[in-house]
């Protein structure tokens, strides 16, 4: 959690004295699975090269390493209203290639928005 | 007539109106041509119609750089040349090609597409193909399933290639023999060429053969044939009267060296089937078929290279092995053996791996062009072979531009196919880093030899002028992919026999 957050918190007479001391930063914000579901990239890797790809992505991109950074910036570029993120984002990924928004992981020329979907997978599936 | 340069008295004088050195796809295109003509044309060939290890010994010599096959094997010293194993693959350079790019050092031919064009179809009927058709509309007209890649043509485009099975040596001995006018002398190596005393003019050519006989040949007009590689060590080699060599006063003879660089440079794993036949082919079969291009626009954009992409099946691409591993023995015959061996071996694996996504993957070679570089030589070697003459030595460099347009083709590829939402591009490793670092060991080259005796009006640029004369040597001339001033990205066959009939009708020109 971020100062501001908890001062607002405090402000608005949220505080309690069981209120963990430290607010936890990495809790973990609520997503729909489609973010950390690379579909179209499932269909020619398994599951071991889609966290492969990731982690190298969270590497060369270390600002965007983490789970909710990826979150918010897969959400950011999604419609408010989207009721089916499968679509919404095959076609962010569409338009990222249209419009240069391009990765090379690994060697693979991605798209950012599928290479953060990776990078998601890699931190929220297990082996 | 066919005349047995073995078998004559020794020391004799051959004489006629043109002589031809070298019956490849060049010589031969052009001795063709002058058939029923009223002129009198000399033919030479070093070696007999079939394979002769002792002649094929004569092109043996040394290599430096870059990795590159062995020069005793890597061509045909009979008659028909290298297409006595060849491949077919046959396609005209882009208008591109031609011009002078910024971008590209030492670019520029003294001449254009349009210049070629004519020569271009009647080459096509010399090679057996089909009409001078390579436009892809045309034949997605004419063949059925060629569906393409639904790309953006402002980025990309279907390159032509037409497939010719024509063995020059069986498809054209009689026509040859049975000609009145021209004059085969087979086991005829050229061993000198002699000129006036201002090294004007050329006035005989000496031949010699492993049976000791040494004969002279006078003519009007010489035309050297024999491939860039031998143009090249026959003009440096004879240096009695020049000391650099014949046609060499700007020390240009053997440099720009060019191959057409063919590497494995990224995998296409497409996300469902897509059926096309465009992108394949079969020999003896396959009339016509595409490789992926990069449009003269983006080239110019990102001052890359032309070049394309061709597709194999990646199941059987990860079970070959590249040719630059398996063409090494010296006897071309062996070489052609174990490469067809390996790619029959990888047929089978292939077979038990092709399942899943990986059938739906491929394996992108680039086949481009390779940018002019003076230090990329054919030179003379101090040992000399059984005839007398200095053996050669290759020395293959390539540039950044050649690596960092092969990245930036696969880049673009790349794209496109995302954008297309059929697939994704993975390139191979040494693609990866930003900027040029070296060369994987797969780096093959196509067996194309060019540029060796390059072509340029101005003789400080050039070792040709745009009729493929030799600068300040009025009756000598070059045919062939040795006059190639940039290497194109198709392979060289077409181009060839397409300029030396160009040749061809200026020299009929001249001595009418």
């Amino acid at each position: 959690m971020k100062r501001k957050q908890f001062l607002v918190l405090a402000a608005a007479g949220a505080f309690s004295a069981t209120f963990p001391a430290v607010y936890s930063c990495s809790r973990p914000v609520e997503y729909p699975e489609a973010l950390s579901r690379p579909q179209h990239l499932f269909s020619i890797w398994d599951p071991e090269t889609a966290r492969a790809v990731g982690n190298a992505y969270r590497v060369q991109h270390p600002g965007e390493a983490g789970r909710n950074r990826l979150v918010e910036l897969l959400l950011n570029d999604l419609p408010v209203d989207s009721a089916d993120y499968d679509a919404s984002l095959e076609n962010n990924i569409r338009s990222d290639f249209a419009s240069g928004r391009t990765v090379q992981v690994k060697g693979w020329i991605l798209s950012i928005s599928e290479a953060r979907q990776c990078a998601l997978f890699a931190l929220t599936s297990t082996n | 007539m066919h005349t047995d340069a073995r078998t004559i008295v020794n020391n004799s004088l051959i004489e006629g109106d043109i002589c031809i050195v070298g019956a490849g796809a060049a010589g031969i295109s052009m001795a063709l041509d002058w058939i029923d003509t009223s002129h009198k044309v000399i033919l030479l060939e070093g070696g007999g119609f079939d394979y002769d290890d002792a002649v094929q010994d004569l092109f043996k010599g040394e290599t430096t750089g870059q990795q590159y096959y062995p020069l005793k094997s890597c061509r045909l010293h009979y008659f028909g040349g290298t297409t006595g194993h060849w491949a077919g693959m046959c396609s005209p350079f882009d208008n591109i090609d031609f011009v002078k790019r910024d971008w590209v050092p030492h670019s520029g031919w003294p001449i254009s597409r349009e210049d070629l064009d004519p020569f271009y179809a009647r080459a096509q009927r010399k090679l057996q193909l089909g009409p001078y058709e390579y436009d892809f509309d045309y034949w997605a007209n004419e063949l059925p399933n060629l569906n393409p890649f639904p790309l953006d043509e402002a980025v990309v485009w279907n390159k032509m290639w037409q497939y010719s099975i024509a063995r020059f040596g069986n498809l054209y001995k009689d026509p040859i023999v049975k000609a009145g006018n021209i004059h085969l002398y087979t086991y005829a190596n050229a061993v000198d060429i002699k000129a006036n005393d201002e090294v004007s003019s050329i006035q005989e050519i000496t031949i010699k053969n492993h049976a000791g006989k040494t004969h002279r040949v006078r003519a009007k007009y010489f035309i050297l044939a024999c491939g860039a590689i031998q143009n090249a060590r026959m003009l440096l080699a004879s240096n009695s009267q020049a000391p650099e060599g014949l046609g060499n006063d700007h020390d240009l003879v053997g440099r720009y060296f060019m191959e057409h660089l063919e590497i494995a440079s990224s995998e296409l794993w497409l996300f469902k089937p897509f059926p096309t036949d465009l992108y394949s082919w079969k020999y003896g079969e396959t009339k016509a078929s595409a490789e992926i291009a990069i449009t003269e626009e983006k080239q110019r954009e990102y001052n890359i290279l032309n070049g394309t992409a061709a597709l194999k099946p990646l199941s059987f691409a990860r079970n070959t092995k590249p040719r630059i591993e398996t063409w090494q023995d010296e006897d071309p015959r062996k070489s052609l053996e174990k490469m067809f061996e390996n790619w029959g071996k990888a047929q089978k694996d292939a077979e038990k791996e092709n399942k899943g996504a990986v059938s739906r993957a491929y394996q992108l070679d680039t086949r481009i062009e390779q940018a002019p570089n003076p230090d990329s030589r054919v030179t003379l070697r101090p040992e000399k072979d059984e005839l007398g003459v200095p053996r050669p030595n290759l020395h293959w460099e390539l540039t950044e531009l050649d690596w960092r347009s092969i990245q930036k083709i696969h880049q673009l590829i790349g794209h496109q196919m995302g954008k297309a939402g059929i697939g994704r591009i993975k390139l191979r490793e040494f693609l990866w880093e930003e900027n040029y670092n070296s060369w994987p060991d797969g780096t093959n080259g196509g067996w194309h030899h060019m540029g060796t005796t390059r072509m340029h009006e101005d003789p400080k640029q050039g070792v040709v002028d745009a009729d493929c004369k030799v600068h300040g040597i009025a009756n000598l001339f070059v045919a062939g992919s040795a006059c190639y001033t940039t290497s194109g990205a198709p392979n060289p066959t077409l181009t060839l026999v397409a300029l030396s009939l160009r040749l061809s009708d200026h020299v009929k020109g001249l001595v009418s």
